[in-house]
């Protein structure tokens, strides 16, 4: 008996409309579930070097063996899609929450597998093992929220979990996104569109089979007591105001801390990468805005981290966190502004993280003179303007004057703009940064130039959780935190931000605990949360063996299968070589492993961390030091012949001494 | 011996705050675990129905058995199989008697009945014997499992916060 796993991998072509089922376990074995067999599959189907938009890409969508296993967390899928929105063209991983995974789960597929081009707009219909392609060409040219309803409409089940585009993602725009009930996987969207798929919905019945029923219930309990436990300590300061007669205090008292620490932190970056001082933050706070509209919190876990907010006028829609950091980015002190655009986004199926950087560089570039109203169509794109931002947002979708080249991404705009507006241009690997500092944090510096996903998330978290902890007056968990540094690293200083030591280990060990959440599907913000005195908090510097034998034990309870922390680190490495190999085939190198210039050169202008630049020396160094520790070349940072032998993966190495990119 | 009065009142009523359903599930998932040992919400007892308003919010409503106090499907049945447990007041199926006729399925007014399709008998909430593991993951709250005589002053404590934070929100005395 398998358990945890549904058993079949969907494969389903939308030239031929062909449908055929695959088996688990001819991977499950060798690989492990959401993002590790989305690595394989995505390296075995993706032909080498033809464009993001070809039909012969696939889209996999990818659900781990604890997904839908009744395990609090446990309902991340994962999206795997060559990345058109990287330059050069790369691996695209996202991973979503939601109801599509554990629906997917019910249906009994493990893992979807999309290809071809479709005739006609259609959808996917999948019910258990019905599986219909539908036309879709009534839908094609509306949003998200009118496809979600038209197609439950159509399907007579509001129940149905669907992964949809808007009108950017049919206008192949670049930052254009496949939304789930307002979460989003980035920049897929286009990909969609350009195989002409609208949706896909699915519906199952059929359950998951779990090894120990009991222990999962158990384990539930733990997870809730500790997530009581931190919304309890962050409520007690809401409580003594009135908020806490809000139906979801622990919501407000969650943004009210997010912002607390965020806002006055070195991390976030206030217009196109000035400082983090803006006299009018104030105005901004999250909080005072989200308790006079917050109407409803939904999610797709107990803890419920989506507010839904309801804005007279503009309408009701999720407040991403994202959307928090907007204002600070364009010095806007109108929040229904940054709300309306946050739902015009989720409307239109773009991506929020991916927005407020071009709009406050078209500002910056207004600001300087470098572009007038006439490049925009009219609308000056003068700092703090909202109708600037919707008047963008608006463009950008429908591809509409100035929008159909800032759609191709913000360099194919700088180029028609001038050298100076070049010039200005943050990006790496195509993908624009976010409010992220890196001047004072190498670590999150090295996570994102070496992650074969181009991620912005903040791998490193242990840096956030320093911060927080002080900023809680819990000085006494700092020192310990770093006692526990000492011994794991032998120095403190590999919890310290701004310090270059041992940050390479933090980056690995943080490697392990996110692929294998990801493998697993099950939530990292949960657990992290879940988790708060007992297993993250008070566990910063402690090595990875010690930190997560309880999610060994979630994986026993549902699989019935005892992993140690020494195949997980197997099951990661080898899904993380995987996708790196993805990248080596396209063509990678080393240079296009790095970060902007820009953090090298113009030191922190204020705060804190005042006159801090990155090292570009010590920068190479960490590299150096992370790619020997992979047993990547230092030159060309591919994986030796004997990394991919080590990893039983001889035959990638086959594939790609074929192409010459063995080092 | 306790009146029958003092019986009603120890016994506890599942109540559900509509407005604080996350849509979130997992009640559904961790009923399946407990009473069939596998996840599969199709088998759960409660079921959380959802439905799109306008397309761009959920409203959720879990439903599952209220344990009427004049139950249809005790009338409906025509081999008496549902009785009231006298210690939680859940109305129970005796499966032995149980044909799987579907009288009290149809007659349901909230549709929280089925039919098993393993044991061919009706099977519906059973408040887990008076510790209902739904509530048990609700953090939300809005699953609460409440003494049916505080069950009114419950809701009325829920409504004047309600109230309350609307009157601190007019005068200016929230954050």
């Amino acid at each position: 008996m398998v358990y945890g796993y549904a058993g079949a991998i969907l494969r389903i072509d939308l030239t031929s409309e062909d449908v055929r089922k695959g088996l688990t376990s001819e991977y499950s074995g060798k690989y492990l579930g959401g993002r590790g067999i989305n690595a394989r599959l995505m390296f075995e189907e993706s032909p080498p070097k033809v464009s993001a938009l070809d039909q012969r890409n696939p889209i996999i969508i990818g659900a781990g063996p604890l997904v839908g296993s009744g395990l609090i967390g446990a309902v991340r899928f994962e999206i795997t899609c060559k990345s058109y929105e990287q330059v050069p063209e790369g691996f695209g991983n996202e991973g979503i929450g939601g109801t599509f995974g554990t629906e997917m789960k019910y249906a009994g597929y493990d893992h979807i597998v999309i290809k071809g081009k479709a005739k006609r707009p259609t959808y996917i219909y999948i019910e258990n093992d019905v599986i219909k392609i539908k036309d879709a060409s009534h839908l094609w040219g509306k949003g998200i929220f009118e496809t979600n309803k038209l197609i439950r409409e159509e399907l007579g089940d509001p129940e149905v979990a669907i992964l949809a585009i808007g009108q950017a993602g049919e206008n192949l725009v670049k930052i254009s996104t496949v939304e789930h009930e307002y979460r989003s996987g980035s920049a897929f969207g286009a990909i969609w569109g350009a195989k002409r798929l609208k949706a896909v919905a699915i519906r199952g019945t059929r359950g998951v089979k779990v090894h120990d029923a009991k222990k999962i219930l158990e384990m539930n309990q733990t997870f809730l007591h500790g997530i009581k436990e931190w919304l309890l300590q962050d409520i007690k300061e809401c409580e003594k105001s009135r908020t806490a007669h809000l139906p979801y205090p622990q919501y407000v008292a969650g943004e009210k801390s997010l912002v607390n620490y965020v806002d006055r932190s070195e991390q976030t970056i206030t217009g196109y990468f000035k400082g983090i001082e803006w006299a009018d933050i104030e105005k901004t706070r999250a909080a005072p805005y989200i308790i006079k509209r917050m109407m409803k919190q939904t999610g797709c876990c107990p803890m419920a981290c989506i507010g839904m907010l309801k804005v007279p006028g503009i309408g009701i829609s999720a407040m991403k966190c994202d959307s928090y950091y907007w204002p600070w980015q364009m010095y806007l002190t109108d929040m229904d502004k940054a709300f309306e655009a946050t739902r015009l986004c989720a409307d239109y199926g773009m991506d929020n993280q991916d927005m407020a950087t071009p709009v406050s560089w078209l500002m910056h570039l207004y600001g300087e003179g470098i572009i007038t109203a006439r490049d925009t169509d009219g609308v000056p794109m003068e700092w703090g303007s909202g109708e600037a931002l919707l008047h963008v947002i608006h463009s950008l979708a429908n591809r509409k004057g100035f929008g159909d080249i800032l759609a191709d991404g913000i360099l194919s705009f700088a180029k028609k703009i001038g050298p100076k507006a070049e010039a200005s241009v943050m990006q790496r690997r195509g993908i624009v940064p976010n409010t992220d500092e890196l001047r004072c944090q190498p670590a999150v510096a090295l996570g994102t130039s070496v992650d074969p996903t181009c991620g912005r998330e903040n791998y490193y978290n242990e840096v956030i959780w320093d911060r927080y902890l002080r900023e809680t007056g819990q000085e006494a968990a700092v020192e310990e935190a770093y006692a526990r540094a000492r011994k794991t690293y032998g120095t403190e200083k590999a919890i310290i931000p701004w310090e270059y030591e041992k940050k390479v280990e933090g980056r690995i060990r943080d490697e392990y605990t996110w692929y294998m959440y990801d493998m697993f599907g099950s939530c990292f913000f949960l657990l992290i949360r879940g988790a708060t005195k007992e297993r993250y908090l008070h566990k910063i510097g402690e090595p990875f063996e010690e930190i997560y034998p309880t999610d060994l034990e979630m994986f026993k309870a549902v699989t019935g299968i005892s992993l140690s922390e020494q195949q997980v680190r197997t099951f990661t490495d080898r899904a993380l070589n995987l996708e790196k190999a993805y990248n080596v085939r396209e063509g990678f190198t080393r240079n296009d492993e790095c970060v902007e210039e820009f953090w090298f050169k113009e030191p922190i202008p204020d705060g804190p961390q005042k006159g801090k630049v990155l090292d570009k020396v010590r920068f190479e160094e960490m590299k150096d030091q992370y790619y020997t520790k992979r047993g990547w070349d230092l030159k060309t940072s591919w994986p030796t012949k004997e990394t991919y032998e080590r990893l039983h993966l001889g035959d990638v190495a086959e594939c790609l001494k074929k192409l010459g990119r063995l080092p | 011996m306790k009146t029958p009065r003092e019986i009603h009142a120890s016994w506890k009523s599942l109540i559900i705050d509509v407005d604080k359903c996350a849509s979130c599930k997992q009640c559904e998932k961790v009923c399946s675990l407990k009473h069939e040992g596998e996840c599969n919400p199709a088998l759960s007892r409660v079921k959380v129905l959802r439905d799109e308003l306008m397309g761009s919010y959920f409203v959720s409503i879990p439903i599952m058995c209220q344990q009427c106090e004049v139950p249809t499907c005790v009338e409906a049945c025509p081999m008496e199989a549902i009785y009231k447990d006298k210690e939680t007041g859940a109305l129970l199926v005796d499966e032995l008697r149980c044909t799987g006729c579907r009288m009290c399925v149809i007659s349901c007014p909230l549709g929280a009945g089925e039919i098993h399709p393993d044991r061919r008998v009706s099977y519906r909430c059973d408040l887990c014997s008076g510790d209902p593991e739904c509530v048990k993951v609700c953090l939300p709250g809005a699953l609460k499992y409440i003494e049916n005589a505080k069950a009114g002053y419950n809701a009325r404590r829920e409504a004047l916060k309600k109230l309350a934070n609307r009157l601190a929100l007019i005068s200016g005395q929230s954050t």
